[in-house]
């Protein structure tokens, strides 16, 4: 293939009514959210299917559907296999979910909980790698907008990577929660039948002998099973999304915002129906061999394949997949970050007694913000999705056990939680730069791990009613 | 016709900048629009073209150990071709130790946070913590 798929105006046009769909109906769900708590958390009310759509949707990113092919292209059959390891994060989250509901039914964001949990240092401490991680998943999503668009329209990286950016932006700033988790609704099924209907199609034109024989003719070692590279990378990507999830305010503000007894149904009913995804996807880059293609960058892999294969439908179903699960995530990932911001840096450090209306006001103001920083660091490109996505596992998976222990220990040493969190973040950057990218979160919770297990020698007990005194910026202001 | 040139990635030719996972991605300038022809030589002295066309980029993946060298070319109109210089990437994966011992430890890390959650949901349900 030399060039893209589809013309630049069409790409221009499904852009376009995409865009007015995603904000129209965030303008109309948003209505909703007349509180601080209706807007931030969907009034604390969602049901189980708008639940298991919102976690399914938002865990399939533009991660899944662009990166799970690089890494099947990089690491053969261990890396598609090692990515949809990633649904372990959600099915470990399910009970997690019921507990922190049961812990803190008033409380807003993961970053209140290891503040009345482990003190402030470890807050600071936690504030700080979910920021970063924020940002980096941020910088993925709106490089992965840039990449697709110029991959199947011919539109320039940085116009693609600045639109999806903005209407996202966009609709989150106008529907907060409620918005975010219709539009899921909507994207999870838009997702699932588009990446169904693309993988029979593509399979449809070429058989698996076919493309066993051209792998194993040109790229082997994507078929050997002991290819030491995808051994690594196989527990480094499960330990990965354990992180992700279970320190991310975009899972603990579902959590919350679900209803009693939702949380661990719809979380273990996403996990189940994410499992396959990446192995849909991952296994579309490995008919590129045999399709004779070209592939100038590695994370441009998955939509050149579709587009080759099934030529303007294809291309057309690809950018609707894939826009559509940028977006899930794009805005779930707004809306939580700037909930962080709002509840544990603006309301607990600089305005303690801000109103619900100004606290509304300020989380736009940093949806925005966001929004502008993202596309800054997009802009020059520096690596590929894969790499920008696994460098922030040094940082997410030293808080998988500072976190799980936190929720389930009485006595879990609030020194060895933070130590844990530092030292797996330095171990985990070490490995990044010193073995490969695809052993940092792997080296970062093996490091924490071993500091929390080594706090259990200096238990420090913890009253677990400090959690339920959370209560809503109103309630607290009065 | 000006002579293409090849670019591999910052030192992989050498044993210290190998790569370890077996792929990395080349690029190459020349003619503008002129049709390119994308060489590889494996250890063993075969060749194979991995690329024809107008494009300016390639990722190489699915290696395994050994040296590799690329070189591209522009087809001439009298049908001759005009070769870059080659440039050299070695592939050196990490021993099967070193790969089963990161493994281990994932899978350790791994099981102990699921007895964790496991452990610590069953006594949620039941009411033993708060």
């Amino acid at each position: 293939m030399s060039g893209p798929v589809l013309d630049a105006d069409l790409g221009w046009v499904i852009l376009g009514a995409f865009s007015v769909l995603w904000i129209g109906l965030g303008w109309f769900w948003g209505r909703r959210g007349k509180t601080f708590d209706g807007h931030m958390l969907a009034g604390r009310n969602v049901g189980i299917a708008l639940g298991t759509a919102t976690a399914m949707a938002t865990w399939v990113t533009s991660n899944t559907t662009m990166a799970a092919p690089e890494v099947a292209y990089r690491f053969g059959v261990w890396g598609m296999v090692g990515y949809s390891l990633g649904a372990v994060g959600l099915l470990l989250f399910a009970p997690m979910a019921e507990r922190i509901k049961h812990l803190m039914p008033h409380g807003y964001t993961s970053g209140d909980f290891v503040r009345v949990r482990y003190g402030p240092v470890a807050w600071a401490m936690f504030l700080l790698i979910s920021l970063f991680y924020g940002l980096g998943w941020l910088v993925s999503m709106g490089m992965a907008g840039g990449v697709l668009l110029q991959a199947l329209t011919g539109i320039p990286y940085h116009y693609g990577m600045v639109v999806i950016t903005l209407v996202c932006v966009g609709y989150t700033l106008l529907g907060g929660l409620h918005a975010v988790v219709g539009t899921d609704y909507i994207q999870s099924p838009l997702i699932l039948v588009g990446l169904v209907v693309v993988g029979v199609i593509a399979f449809s034109h070429i058989s698996p002998a076919e493309v066993h024989a051209e792998l194993a003719d040109s790229r082997p070692a994507l078929l050997d099973l002991l290819m030491p590279a995808s051994i690594m990378f196989l527990f480094n990507n499960l330990l990965f999304g354990l992180g992700e999830i279970f320190h991310s305010n975009v899972w603990w503000s579902r959590a919350l915002a679900f209803r009693k007894g939702v949380g661990f149904r719809a979380y273990t009913v996403a996990g189940l129906a994410w499992l396959p995804v990446p192995v849909a996807a991952g296994a579309l880059a490995l008919l590129a061999p045999a399709l004779g293609l070209n592939v100038p960058a590695l994370d441009m892999v998955g939509p050149l394949v579709a587009a080759t294969l099934m030529g303007k439908l294809g291309a057309v179903l690809i950018f609707i997949v894939v826009f559509s699960s940028l977006a899930s995530s794009l805005d779930s990932l707004l809306a939580a970050t700037s909930d962080l911001l709002v509840e544990d840096v603006y309301r607990r450090l600089l305005r303690p007694r801000a109103t619900g209306a100004e606290l509304r006001r300020a989380a736009r103001i940093i949806v925005l913000s966001l929004g502008i920083v993202s596309i800054a660091l997009c802009w020059p490109k520096l690596a590929t999705l894969a790499k920008v996505i696994a460098f922030t596992g040094a940082f997410v998976a030293s808080t998988i056990w500072p976190i799980a222990a936190g929720l389930y220990w009485e006595n879990a040493n609030r020194h060895a939680a933070t130590a844990g969190m530092l030292l797996g973040t330095i171990a985990g950057l070490g490995a990044y730069f010193t073995v490969g990218w695809y052993t940092a979160a792997l080296v970062s919770g093996t490091v924490s791990m071993l500091c929390v297990l080594a706090g259990r020698l200096w238990p420090q007990s913890f009253a677990w009613g400090k959690l339920a005194e959370l209560r809503e910026p109103e309630e607290e202001a009065a | 016709m000006s002579k293409p040139a090849i670019t591999c990635p910052d030192g992989m030719g050498t044993l210290e900048g190998a790569s370890r996972s077996g792929d990395y991605a080349l690029s190459w300038t020349g003619p503008e629009g002129a049709p390119f022809m994308l060489r590889e030589t494996d250890t063993g002295g075969t060749a194979r073209t991995l690329y024809e066309g107008t494009q300016l980029a390639s990722t190489v993946t699915g290696r395994r150990e050994g040296d590799y060298s690329y070189a591209v070319g522009v087809s001439e109109e009298n049908g001759s071709v005009t070769w870059s210089e080659s440039c050299a990437v070695m592939v050196r994966p990490y021993s099967l130790t070193v790969a089963f011992t990161f493994f281990t430890f994932g899978l350790i890390v791994t099981l102990a946070t699921v007895l964790l959650v496991v452990r610590g949901h069953r006594a949620h349900r039941r009411g033993e913590i708060g």
